[in-house]
């Protein structure tokens, strides 16, 4: 008999989040990894999909002593009940993509054409931007409060694990729909114009390829990504606060890439898993070993110190990642998993 | 009143500066951006905390703290960067994170998350000009003054010594700087050794000015220091004592106005990030910097033939 | 009929004037050689008709169309290519898969028909693989298809410059030293492939140190030097013009 309260456990604090994290990776994959984009600012637009998906999912709220209030715009859809947070969510989640990709579009325009340092200095500023400007919205966003008693699509009142485990199901099947597309693009010419590029871009340019263009393409693409897994997160949490994007979290999703492998989208699934698997440890630890207040506290800060030392050790030994790069760039796409 | 903000923004560019220019000698030197400046102030702040406890005397804790950071800047060279050194600006950049996360979650985890303080007791404001400015001589004056000599010095130095010509030429041609017969390896280990001396006075300035140390401290300011050296321009030196002090009266010029028009003063942490766009957007190579190499078509240009590519090739 | 011409072309790069006010013509279906001593501006220029660099002032014009300004994709999609004087191959793509992306006008570049999969999208790289592959067995580079670029040697790097400009099916070629440190053998082979490609129609501009290959391969040589053009014709008057022999021996 399987202990259902593993199974609720497992699902909400490592699958579900696995799932959604390895989104975002694969996004920042296909803007690093294959077009050579340094987004140092992946919380913002993760951020941004977050705060859109709850919006369309949650019910206003007005001003009151619990806080500023925030927009709500699940009423619209109170037309397809009982189906209404569903279509809400689905709503959401492509509203999230499409403003996370506006964002991106914007903040490539200008800084594409200039180097990878700069292209970093920038997006990293505009992660902590976004996430300002979120605090600072209290209307719509709730401010410091956040938005709070998200609802989810799926939901089974006390079998609190039948929800916790339909939710990372729905996560797992658009990591699987994701990863699909995604392979199919970066396997056909496209993804290998983008390859030469990250390689080499005056080379690519003086060939005839319009470098901007392509890169903006992937810049874009990949943070409606980041958009799209942040609705997810937000119905994941149930709710949705300005302190959850952090420059740590943008670092996390980089040493998943890195760890996976630059340009590998399986290997960065599997990077997601294990740092997933990193913080959900971090959290039990104090559960199974027993710690003592002064270690549960610091634990935390010992992962993001682990990472760090992940980061620079892997930079400096194995910067083409852990799992191996696949060898040729371009398969026919009914071909998706395994070698020619 | 315009004034005193305008003073408030001078206070504001004194705490920037130092940092400002110790990134953009990193950037001009070795080629990168360098993520864990912040954390490299935060570092010189906290052993200030710490050797105060020791001497009692904040100078002397803070000269000592000085120490610590400058080895802690030699000691990445040689571990980290040293190994780096052809593999591009972005490794570094990346390794730079790693360090940000070891330093920043090192000192929480021994320092604890909770704010801690030099104990200073502030003296009260003073006022100047009849009343039209108000300033406290420890809070305000002292950055503005530690910032003013180190930026001096560090002007005299890199202008007239032997090693700042040797820094500069490393910064112009590394290759042949070297084959002039420059030890780049000594020019490298004393410029994070003049940067880490820079960013630890900023660090310790930031305690004494704000009267709190966080493990955060210092990376919060990453963000305006990288705008400060972009706006200014990168290389420059001029370029980063400039931009601090664009960025730190806009600053405080746009909180001025906030107040009096209404507009939400929160949003002046918005200031440095509009700045640093529209350089990217107008002068990429910002106020007095060195063109970056390749040509930069205007950004009219490239919108054109974004909007044609779109047409043709997305269908 | 006239293809290219450059037309009182000038470039500096901070204060250095790379190429100055230089005019010169190239007409369809010849073999044009392009000589001058080290630093006279010859790749300078190079980049200039292939749109790496806009000129300063002057005008280049393409069958008639003027390209100075234009960004190398529009060029190149004109019909115009350029190899690397020092190859610069795609180190991490195979032989073949450097040979493919070169390709100009794949409709496969579209993320959105890359995506939707048409077989229209896969039929076409069909082709193109087919044609690559053919290019390389012309070359000789057929065993190392599948090899990383990275791995091959110097003199093979030449040949994939080559076959990559070869695939875009060019009118004119701008060849940067195409047979530079390449053993004899394999030289011969480049240089009857560029005559017989010539004898098909196309029109090649190269820039080479070996006077043999320009004097014996070229209908006419163009000398540059200091930016300037300082002497043009057929070989044999080149060759024993005052200004040219200075160059090389004094300046």
């Amino acid at each position: 008999m399987v202990d259902l309260s593993l199974v609720t456990d497992l699902s909400r604090a490592w699958i579900a989040p696995a799932f959604i994290f390895a989104i975002v990776a694969l996004g920042l994959n296909l803007q690093w990894g294959h077009a050579g984009l340094f987004n140092a600012g992946v919380a913002g637009f993760f951020g941004i999909g977050a705060y859109i998906g709850a919006i369309f999912t949650t019910p206003a709220i007005g001003p009151g002593p619990g806080g500023p209030g925030h927009l709500g715009l699940v009423s619209l859809f109170a037309i397809f009940t009982p189906y209404t947070v569903l279509i809400a969510f689905l709503v959401g989640g492509i509203a999230a993509m499409v403003v996370s990709g506006l964002v991106g579009l914007l903040i490539a325009i200008p800084t594409l054409r200039l180097r990878a340092d700069y292209l970093a200095i920038a997006t990293l500023a505009l992660g902590a931007i976004a996430v300002e400007s979120i605090r600072n919205s209290d209307p719509v966003t709730g401010g410091v409060y956040g938005i709070l008693r998200i609802p989810r699509p799926w939901e089974f009142g006390q079998d609190v694990w039948r929800t916790e485990l339909a939710y990372a199901i729905t996560a797992g099947v658009i990591v699987l729909l994701v990863f699909f597309l995604i392979q199919r693009a970066t396997r056909a010419p496209w993804g290998r114009a983008l390859k030469a590029i990250r390689e080499d871009e005056d080379a690519a340019l003086a060939l005839g390829k319009n470098t901007y263009f392509l890169k903006l393409q992937a810049f874009v693409i990949g943070a409606a990504l980041m958009g799209g897994a942040g609705a997810l997160f937000a119905g994941l949490l149930r709710v949705a606060v300005p302190d959850s994007f952090t420059p740590a979290l943008t670092f996390s999703i980089w040493t998943m890439v890195i760890v996976g492998g630059s340009g590998n989208n399986k290997g960065v699934i599997v990077g997601a898993f294990a740092l997933t698997f990193l913080e959900y440890f971090t959290l039990r630890a104090k559960d199974w070993f027993n710690l003592s207040s002064f270690w549960d506290i610091r634990i935390f800060y010992l992962r993001l110190i682990a990472i760090g030392l992940l980061l620079i050790a892997l930079i400096l030994f194995r910067p083409a990642g852990l799992v191996p790069e696949p060898r040729k760039v371009t398969k026919k796409p009914w071909i998706l998993f395994g070698s020619r | 009143m315009v004034v005193q903000f305008l003073f408030n923004g001078l206070v504001q560019a004194s705490i920037v500066i130092l940092g400002a220019i110790g990134i953009n000698l990193l950037y001009g030197v070795k080629k990168f951006a360098n993520f864990a400046h912040g954390d490299m102030m935060t570092l010189g702040a906290y052993f200030t905390f710490v050797f105060l406890g020791g001497t009692r005397d904040l100078l002397t804790a803070a000269i000592w703290a000085v120490f610590v950071v400058a080895l802690a800047g030699v000691v990445q060279e040689v571990l980290i960067y040293a190994r780096l050194e052809n593999r591009g600006p972005v490794a570094p950049l990346v390794a730079s994170i790693g360090v940000s996360l070891v330093m920043q979650n090192s000192l929480t985890t021994y320092f604890g998350p909770a704010f801690l303080s030099y104990g200073i007791r502030y003296p009260d404001n003073w006022v100047f000009f009849g009343g039209a400015v108000s300033t406290n001589p420890i809070r305000d004056l002292v950055p503005m003054a530690v910032a003013a000599s180190a930026t001096t010095a560090t002007v005299v130095l890199l202008k007239y010594t032997k090693l700042g010509k040797a820094m500069r030429a490393t910064a112009d041609n590394r290759d042949l700087a070297r084959v002039s017969g420059v030890n780049t390896r000594v020019v490298y280990w004393m410029t994070w050794i003049l940067a880490g001396v820079l960013a630890s006075l900023s660090g310790s300035v930031l305690g004494v000015s704000i009267g709190t140390l966080a493990p955060s401290m210092g990376a919060t300011l990453l963000l305006t220091m990288f705008a400060a050296v972009i706006v200014g321009g990168i290389g420059s030196t001029t370029g980063a004592i400039l931009g601090s002090l664009v960025v730190g009266l806009s600053q405080s010029l746009f909180f001025l106005v906030s107040l009096v028009s209404g507009l939400d003063p929160r949003w002046q942490i918005a200031v440095p990030f509009a700045l640093l766009v529209a350089t990217l957007l107008v002068k990429p190579t910002g106020l007095v910097g060195r063109p970056i190499g390749g040509e930069i078509r205007p950004l009219r240009t490239e919108i054109a033939e974004m909007l044609k590519g779109i047409r043709r090739g997305l269908f | 009929m006239l293809l290219l011409e450059v037309d009182g072309v000038s470039k500096s790069f901070g204060g250095i004037r790379a190429v100055d006010k230089c005019t010169l013509e190239v007409e369809a279906g010849s073999i044009v050689g392009l000589i001058g001593p080290n630093g006279a501006g010859k790749s300078t220029l190079f980049n200039l008709v292939i749109g790496t660099y806009s000129p300063d002032v002057g005008r280049i014009v393409f069958r008639d169309e003027r390209i100075d300004g234009m960004p190398p994709y529009e060029i190149v999609e004109r019909g115009l290519a350029k190899t690397f004087q020092i190859p610069r191959e795609f180190r991490s793509l195979t032989v073949l898969e450097n040979v493919m992306v070169s390709a100009r006008g794949e409709p496969g570049e579209s993320p959105v028909l890359s995506l939707l999969g048409l077989r229209r999208v896969w039929r076409r790289e069909e082709e193109l693989e087919r044609k690559s592959r053919d290019l390389l067995a012309l070359i000789g580079l057929s065993e190392l298809a599948d090899e990383p670029a990275r791995n091959l040697s110097g003199g093979q790097k030449k040949l994939l410059e080559l076959a990559r400009v070869l695939v875009m099916d060019p009118s004119l070629i701008l060849l940067d030293e195409p047979v530079a440190g390449v053993n004899p053998t394999l030289s011969l082979k480049i240089l009857s492939l560029i005559e017989d490609l010539r004898k098909s129609g196309k029109t090649f501009f190269l820039i080479e140190h070996d006077m043999n290959v320009v004097f014996n391969r070229c209908d006419r040589v163009i000398v540059m030097h200091q930016g300037r053009v300082i002497a043009e014709g057929k070989p044999a008057e080149v060759r024993a013009h005052p200004a040219v022999l200075e160059s090389y021996l004094g300046g």
